[in-house]
Parts: structure tokens; sequence; C-alpha cells
């Protein structure tokens, strides 16, 4: 749509105007001092009209910038689909018919569907891809934040309480940082929480210098991702290799590069290999469950690979991409994953969650009751 | 980010003491100018989001020059650091709500608001002169530019993410109104470019090294003049009150625009005001 640039007009008729004085000095060009006060005129409104043309010039959005995509209902459900059409990472490995999705669910939203509905049309069309990295923030309009996957669906947990662990099972839960908490289990285990995988690696790094020093006489660790909404691979990896004893591949990748769903750059690897200045490698249990996710479940699979280490618990939640954060002409924020994570063997587990080694999925009453039956099992794996 | 920029000024400041002292002619004036003022910078990347991002800010300016009779040798150093948000919704508010450590559920409120943007620009040119007329007062000059160009801002949706380092022939014409008083205006566009911005996925992770390198080993593309376009004009008027003082004032525009998959166009306007120190010693 072409659309008219009002500053252009006025500077068309500066312009005009300029002109016209010109015309009006060659009337008075023998006359010095006019001439003079003339000249000077002319020359400040040759340098007024040039500013004008400038600012003028510079103020037409349209112009430089293109044009602005239309905020209403509609649009914003195009600029969705195709978005996500271009750039979702999870559709051949989850086969989504994403096409089809189109024909359900566009001819749902008119011009005059409200935020309310459209809202709903967005979260129905979004739960198809059973991800928990894909979320939709609708600002400023008052409504809960959606979130897909199971994770969506679940809310939230009840096979875990950290006030359990720290009453029954632990001598004195103490805090290294945010999200690193620690203490010593019953039966000289050592335990570890991460809440997190996003302090930076010079954190993590002073971090396990402390920690495992602290537990090197401990029979075993347990390290605890559940309720761990994940971070940042590079970090979980250098975790990782804080009780690796040997080089392997940890886990692959390929991000989208193009707007095909078969559209990825060849596959990068994880690397896990020693880091920092010790490793522990006597026994470790790691603990998931379905809230473990994304850079959380690349530190399992990393994990899983050491012969002395055992995941315990439930599956995780089956995030593992990269996920990215983009915006629709009404301002509302979605994410979506952008890539597609295998283990080292190639296999996807994408919406499916990592299986852990040793199943225990812990009854809500018992937990409400005080006890962790995952935790019960993990020390014994590691006593033992 | 700060020892970086403090590291590019030293070096900055150590290449124009090549050129401090020299001796004078008539005919040679090497300055050093410092300046600040205002500037709007608008912005869609539409590989990142719809919407239009837009700033107004203050430039800070450090530049050199060496002018002798049949050459201008420049070199200016622009950095910004200020705040962008989208045009139509500078505050942005959104409720959300996730377990803790018991599975207990937590609402929240947030906001995406402000955020931080960083921008610098380098530019190092040399021109000859090409034509003048009999009085000398109008010269016109024609000669080359290296521009380096980073832009990036961390919004709490999207990470833009843009870098030039082009080769940009350029024009600038000299008139002196009076023997103090003079006017320049330049103009340039790049020939070709190697231009960086977030890859496809917008996730520069490539498993071996930290997102700022693996930005450049990933996004990096050369551009000729059909995929990159960008348009630098510049006008300064300069008073020079003695020998060693002058000052100017300056206005900067340029527009890019970029094609890659998704289009990135930016504008940017910005009146500058400029105090110039003359580095010749008086004859």
């Amino acid at each position: 749509m072409k659309r008219t640039c009002l500053h252009t007009i006025t500077f068309e008729n500066q312009w005009s105007e300029a002109k016209l004085n010109t015309d009006e000095n060659k009337s008075c060009e023998f006359h010095p001092t006019i001439k003079k006060i003339n000249y000077f005129r002319m020359k400040t409104i040759k340098i007024v009209a040039l500013l004008a043309v400038m600012f003028s010039f510079a103020s037409c959005d349209d112009m430089l910038l293109g044009e602005k995509e239309q905020n209403n209902p509609v649009n914003n459900f195009d600029v969705l689909w195709n978005d996500v059409d271009k750039m979702y990472g999870g559709f051949a490995v989850k086969d989504i018919d994403w096409d089809s999705l189109y024909d359900v669910y566009r001819p749902l939203v008119t011009m005059n569907t409200s935020d309310a509905e459209l809202f709903n049309i967005f979260s129905s069309l979004l739960d198809h891809l059973d991800d928990n990295h894909v979320s939709l923030l609708p600002t400023n309009t008052g409504f809960p934040s959606y979130q897909s996957g199971i994770t969506g669906r679940m809310k939230t947990f009840t096979d875990f309480s950290l006030s359990v662990i720290a009453t029954n099972y632990i001598d004195e839960l103490k805090r290294y940082s945010g999200s690193i908490l620690y203490g010593t289990l019953k039966g000289n285990v050592g335990y570890i929480l991460l809440g997190g995988m996003e302090e930076g690696i010079d954190t993590y790094e002073k971090a396990f210098d402390f920690l495992l020093e602290y537990f090197k006489d401990t029979e075993g660790i347990v390290i605890d991702i559940r309720n761990n909404p994940g971070g940042i691979d590079q970090e979980s990896v250098y975790i990782a290799g804080r009780f690796a004893s040997e080089v392997k591949t940890g886990f692959k990748f390929r991000l989208k590069n193009g707007p095909e769903h078969n559209n990825f750059t060849p596959f990068y690897e994880y690397t896990i290999e020693p880091q920092g200045k010790s490793q522990y490698t006597k026994g470790v249990a790691v603990m998931t469950h379905r809230f473990s996710i994304s850079a959380a479940e690349t530190f399992a699979m990393a994990m899983s690979l050491n012969d002395h280490v055992t995941i315990v618990g439930d599956t995780t939640s089956g995030a593992f991409s990269d996920m990215t954060s983009r915006e629709l002409p009404n301002g509302w924020v979605y994410t979506i994953s952008i890539g597609d994570w295998r283990a080292a063997d190639g296999t996807s587990y994408e919406g499916i969650g990592l299986p852990p080694d040793v199943v225990v999925q812990n009854d809500s009453a018992d937990v409400a009751n005080g006890r962790d039956e995952a935790l019960e099992k993990a020390i014994s794996l590691l006593k033992n | 980010m700060n020892k970086k920029f403090f590291l590019a000024t030293l070096l900055f400041c150590l290449s124009i003491s090549v050129f401090a002292g020299n001796d004078i002619t008539e005919n040679r004036y090497t300055y050093l100018s410092l300046g600040t003022g205002y500037s709007q910078f608008r912005m869609i990347d539409r590989k990142v989001s719809p919407l239009m991002y837009s700033s107004s800010q203050s430039p800070n300016w450090l530049s050199f020059a060496n002018i002798t009779e049949n050459s201008i040798f420049k070199a200016n150093l622009n950095f910004v650091y200020n705040f962008t948000s989208p045009d139509e919704f500078k505050e942005r508010s959104f409720i959300f709500s996730s377990p803790n450590h018991n599975g207990v559920i937590r609402e929240d409120t947030a906001t995406f608001s402000k955020s931080s943007l960083i921008q610098d620009e380098l530019t190092v040119e040399y021109l000859r002169l090409i034509s003048a007329n009999e009085t000398g007062k109008l010269k016109l000059y024609f000669g080359g530019q290296l521009k380096q160009y980073f832009s990036y801002s961390s919004t709490q949706a999207p990470v833009f993410v843009f870098s030039e380092i082009s080769l940009n022939p350029s024009l600038l014409m000299r008139y002196r109104f009076s023997d103090t008083f003079e006017s320049q205006s330049g103009l340039s566009v790049p020939l070709a470019s190697l231009i960086t911005q977030m890859p496809y996925s917008n996730d520069p992770t490539d498993g071996k090294h930290n997102y700022l390198i693996s930005t450049f080993l990933m996004g990096s593309n050369f551009a000729s003049l059909n995929r990159f376009q960008r348009i630098n004009f510049h006008q300064s008027l300069q008073k020079r009150f003695n020998h060693r003082w002058a000052v100017a004032l300056d206005y900067d525009f340029y527009w890019l625009h970029y094609r890659n998959n998704c289009d990135i166009n930016a504008y940017d306007n910005s009146v500058t005001v400029k105090l110039l120190i003359s580095l010749n010693s008086k004859k």
C-alpha cells in the first residue's frame, strides 16, 4: 500500500517558495545592497530547504524502513503461523503437519476477533507443537502466559519437594549461590541441587572446585536437577565435564538455516571432556523428573555417558533444543525451538524426554508425607 | 565492553599522534575534535521482529583530521550507549507463573521495558583534491573510506545484532565562506561489505565458541551493492575562533538496507556540536 508522505509535500512547498525568492533576486541584481541581502537570504533559504529535505526525508518511515506490519487479528495470525513455519525446528522429528493446522485455525480468525479469542486460538494452535520451549506472552492484556508441552499441561509437580529433603534427608541445606544448594545426606552421600544452568562458567568452576573438595570423602554424590528449567548448554556441558574421566561426544545438534522444514545446518557437537582442577569419578546419581528442562536435560544426557553415573527418577521434559524469542505486530511475545537436538548416537528425545536408568516415580501422597522414594533409591544405589 | 572501548580509544589516540605536531604551513591543518549531540535511530530487523524499534540518543564523537593542500585524512569514532524500545509498545507487561521447589505455583507480573542499545562506528577516510574553483573557495575531494559499524541490542524479547565492515568511495565538498568559516558536505556509499547479523535461527551456538565469536562465524556474509545499500551523508559548518580553537555544527544521516532472507532497514539522524582543537603549533 502506498502512503502519502506529508513531510515531502511540505518540503515541496518550501522548495517552490525558495525558487520564487530566487526569481525575485534577479529583479534586484542592479542594486548592490539588495543583492547582498538577497544573496544571504537565498543562502539561508537553501540551507533551510536542505535541512528540511533531510529531516522530512528521514521521517518518512514507510519509505526508509518499509511498510509496517498491520496490527490486526488476521495479520497477527499470519505472522505467527508463517514465523513458526519458517523457524520451528521440530516439525520433522515430531511429524507435525503445520500446513493442515493453518486450514483448521485460520478460518477462526476475523478482523473482529477479540484479544481473548485470538489468545485462545493461538494457544490451541501452539498446543500441537507439544513443546515446553513454546510459550506465548500476551502482553498488556492481563491474560496469564501460555505454555505448551507437558509442563504447560501439568502446570506444576507433586513428586518433588525441597522442603522434604531439607527436613528429612539432609543435615543442613546450605546455599552456595542463587541456584546451587548443597549438603550431606544420611549415609555420607553428598547432595547438590542445581536450580538452573545459567550462572556462568566462572561461577560453576569456582562452585565445583569448592563442592568437589567438600565432598571428596563422600561415598557418592546426588545431583538433583528436578525443577531445573535449564539455561545454557555450554554451562551444562562444563558441569558434566567435572564428572568426566574421558573425552566423549555429549550430544549433537543442528539449527534451522532456511524456511523449509528440513533446512538445517550440519550437525555441531558438544564434546564432554574432563574440566577444572579435579573431577569426581566416584558414584553419582542424577535425579530427574518432568520439570528437568532444556539445558538440564542436555546435562543429564551428557552425564549418562559416564559409567559411574546413574540417572534416577522420572523422564525429563523433552525440550532439548535452544529457543528464540519473537514478537507479533500486536506486541505479544512468543518463544519457539529452533533446532534439532540429538543424543550422541543420533536418537532424538525431543517431545519424549530422556528416560532415567532407574525409574522411580514419586507418589504425591508420599511426598506430602515427607518421603522422597526416588532420592532413597539414589542413595541406596550409591551406597551399594 | 568498557575495556574494549578504552582500548579502541587508546589505539585511536596513538595513531593520531603520528600526525600530531607536524610542521605547519598555511595549507596544512591538523585537528582533533570531540563532540556530542542528539540523534534519532530507527530500525526494523524483520528477521527478528516485525516491530520498529527506535532510540533517541546522545552520540559521542572523537575525530581526527589532517588536511593538506591536496588531501584530507580523517578518522572518526562514534560511540552510543542508550536504550531502545518498539515505537508502539514502550512498556509491556505480562503475567507468568512457575512452580517453586515445593511445587507451589507462583504467579508474577514482569515488564518488557527499554532495552540497552550499543552502537559504534569507526571510519578511516582518505580523500584527494580533484577540483577547485578559481578563488579556491570551493574544493571537491574524492577518495575512499573504511567503515566499521556495530549495533547490538539485547531486549528482553529479541536480540538484534548488526555489524558492517565496508569499503566506501566517498565524495567531499568544502566551501570556504571566509577565512574562519567553512562548510563541508560529504557523501559515501559502500561497494563491498562484510555484514554480520544473527544466523537464521537467531541462535549463535556452535558448541565451541562463545556467543559473540559464533555470531561472527555463523552470521557473516560478504555483500556487494545489490544486497547491502547504505547512504552516508555528512554536513558540517565549522567556525574557527583562533589558531587553536574552532567549533563545528554537524548533521549526519545514514540509511541502510540489508537483504538476506528478511530485510533489515535502519536510519539515523544526528546533530552534533564539536569542539575542534588544532594540533599544529603556531607559526
